[in-house]
């Protein structure tokens, strides 16, 4: 095979990929006893009290009407093999705004760019407690402030705000696009994934890791529900 | 006993973490799990009081635990205990007799060479030198009435396992049964092996100067009061870690205290690391407490020396009290301070926080030490990138990739800037200090 042609054989390869793309669907549900939302007391920072007209609550465990867990994020755990990802032109955006962190918990591809916001008229810091990805703890002490960061390697971690150390999130970093954050609703789509098997994994910060196997079938979609019981 | 620091050195029923993450060769203190059926409640409460007040050249340091908190470990203490029932032994105490054979069988087991017995301190060695034992000859060696193989090798290996093996009639044995594993045997045998009177070639002899003498001279009073059981020190230690989660919580990377610290603060912290009077005065977030080691003003020296070695800085005693901070750097680095809002974490003086608003205030150290503790120099170098000096610290850098957020001043010279907060911090505190002398 010469070079040309085998380029338009990869090509082809890529292309059927596609068609045969499907989107992993599901929901997360939640039983049993959710604790209580913890009441955040803001009362060191003058600043962040002011932001809140109602009584602000932890976000650890936020369980929606619908009896679904917010705050889930899943991801294809296996089943990629060695395929590269080419991070997304686009910044995400992380702030930091009435002393809380918008979104709570993030993912983001390898290599992509994280804006990282302070929407506060007050000191804060963002600290990561990453293991793989190099450690970073900047101070933004003036309203506005920008800080922008990539990431080289997948894994979960946690960030956090040693000014008001009631402020915590969590940022999935992954070699890959296939990944989602629940929100009200508490459902997913993994969109776009090739024909395969794959392992997804649902992390959530208090209840853990629960994986599930599913097969795409060429051109056919797939579901993935996790239930996640509470204590 | 969790929180203090006891766990950092001694194991207790399965809280071995720390141990698990060294290894058993470190331990340097007992195992507590048995400790109630070994020793009484009122002994214990003197003991984790002060341990030198019993003896005097212990190891174990003084946590400066209050009553209260002594009363509370000598409770948690005295219910480790074991299973075995202690049967009530009719023991003849008094009798002139068993006394002065009691005092003959010590003597002749020469338990003196390792404990201080009263009366008995100059009983002289109990057993033979070994400053030349691995060139001993096999014909020097006794084998008893054994088969063991006539070889320097095969009687220490013997020995070490049994050490009554070579025991006859006529020719009792007196060393104590080690129970040695195999392991340990060989790695004993070896070092019997190089006990020789023989000099090395000078060229196998480090030769150190003077200063390396001194560097090492403190390293080994690191390594004896196991500095490193806590701190890291030289890329080594913290195994506290085991038991704490959080590095902000674990006690401090203390590699770079020679160029952090000013001497005589050092000295004043290691005589006493309390003297303003609560347990941790220089980091109250944290909960593990700085023993209280009693080391002696030779000790400190050595110690201070160390540190300053380790860092490449002369090896003396400076005086910082003719710092002057830089008149027109002073209020620019001011500005900086309530801009960058320092004061969220730091307790700094007369600018400390109102009660009330602030509950982060405990998560740095008080500024208002500073000017007596830190170097000049180091504040700087402190500033540019905290993490560097101390890592996982929760101070922030405010000058990410060495820039400045503040472009409008000192024309945004990021270093400049740095420089004027270092003056600013090494004037707080001085203005009280003149009104209490003033006063």
């Amino acid at each position: 095979m010469n070079c040309r042609s085998f380029a338009l054989a990869a090509l082809l390869i890529a292309c059927a990929g596609v068609a045969a793309a499907g989107d992993v669907t599901g929901k997360i549900s939640f039983s049993g006893n959710a604790p209580k939302p913890a009441r955040i007391m803001m009362n060191a920072d003058p600043v962040c009290v002011k932001q809140h007209k109602t009584p602000v609550v932890g976000e650890e465990v936020v369980v929606n009407t619908n009896g679904t867990l917010k705050n889930v994020l899943v991801y294809v755990k296996e089943g990629l093999g060695s395929r590269k990802f080419d991070p997304p032109a686009g910044k995400l955006e992380f702030e930091q705004k009435g002393c809380q962190y918008t979104p709570h918990v993030l993912g983001i591809q390898v290599g992509q760019e994280l804006e990282i916001v302070n929407g506060d008229p007050t000191l804060h810091n963002v600290h990561s407690l990453s293991k793989e990805n190099a450690q970073f703890n900047v101070a933004q002490p003036k309203q506005g402030m920008k800080l922008t960061k990539k990431f080289d390697k997948p894994e979960v971690f946690k960030v956090k705000c040693e000014v008001h150390t009631w402020m915590g999130a969590y940022i999935g970093v992954f070699g890959h696009p296939y990944f989602a954050v629940t929100s009200d609703d508490g459902s997913f789509k993994l969109k776009n994934l090739p024909a395969g098997d794959y392992t997804i994994e649902a992390w959530h910060e208090k209840y853990g890791t629960q994986t599930m196997k599913v097969k795409v079938a060429a051109g056919g979609a797939a579901t993935a529900d996790f239930k996640f019981e509470g204590k | 006993m969790e929180s203090v620091g006891c766990l950092a050195c001694h194991s207790i029923g399965e809280q071995t973490k720390v141990r698990d993450l060294r290894g058993s060769s470190y331990d340097m203190a007992p195992e507590l799990t048995r400790v109630g059926s070994k020793v009484t409640p009122d002994w214990m409460f003197e003991w984790v009081r002060n341990p030198r007040h019993y003896n005097p050249t212990t190891k174990m340091p003084n946590l400066r635990l209050t009553e209260g908190e002594a009363r509370d470990v000598t409770a948690y203490l005295s219910t480790m205990k074991d299973g075995r029932t202690q049967v009530e032994k009719n023991l003849e105490l008094s009798s002139p007799v068993t006394i002065r054979r009691g005092e003959g069988l010590i003597r002749e087991y020469g338990c003196s060479g390792c404990h201080l017995i009263p009366g008995m301190e100059k009983e002289g060695r109990v057993s033979v030198s070994l400053s030349n034992f691995g060139r001993k000859r096999v014909e020097e060696m006794d084998f008893g009435d054994t088969k063991v193989p006539h070889s320097w090798h095969d009687w220490v290996s013997n020995k070490l396992k049994n050490s009554r093996v070579f025991q006859t009639d006529r020719i009792v044995q007196k060393m104590p049964v080690f129970a040695f594993n195999d392991d340990e045997i060989a790695r004993i045998r070896l070092f019997l092996l190089s006990q020789t009177k023989d000099q090395p070639d000078t060229r196998y002899i480090q030769a150190f100067d003077l200063k390396q003498q001194q560097i090492e001279t403190g390293r080994k009073i690191a390594y004896q009061y196991n500095c490193r059981q806590c701190h890291q020190l030289e890329n080594e230690g913290r195994y506290i870690s085991a038991i704490i989660d959080d590095p902000a919580f674990l006690p401090p990377i203390i590699t770079g205290e020679g160029k952090k610290v000013q001497e005589p603060w050092l000295r004043d912290f290691l005589k006493n690391p309390s003297a303003a009077g609560s347990p941790n005065t220089i980091r109250p977030w944290l909960k593990t407490r700085m023993p209280t080691f009693s080391l002696t003003d030779a000790e400190i020296s050595a110690l201070t020396k160390y540190f300053l070695g380790l860092s490449n800085q002369e090896l003396e005693v400076r005086d910082y009290r003719a710092f002057q901070p830089d008149p027109v750097l002073l209020p620019v680095g001011k500005s900086i301070f309530t801009d960058f809002q320092c004061i969220k974490c730091h307790p700094a003086g007369n600018a400390a926080p109102k009660p009330g608003e602030a509950t982060t205030s405990d998560l740095a150290p008080n500024l208002t030490k500073a000017r007596d503790r830190l170097k000049p120099e180091w504040i700087v170098e402190w500033l540019a990138d905290p993490n560097k000096l101390q890592e996982g610290t929760r101070m922030p850098t405010f000058f990410p990739d060495g820039q400045s957020p503040l472009p409008e001043v000192l024309g945004g010279d990021a270093r400049k800037q740095m420089t004027a907060i270092r003056d600013y911090v090494m004037s707080i505190g001085q203005p009280a200090r003149t009104q209490m002398s003033a006063r």
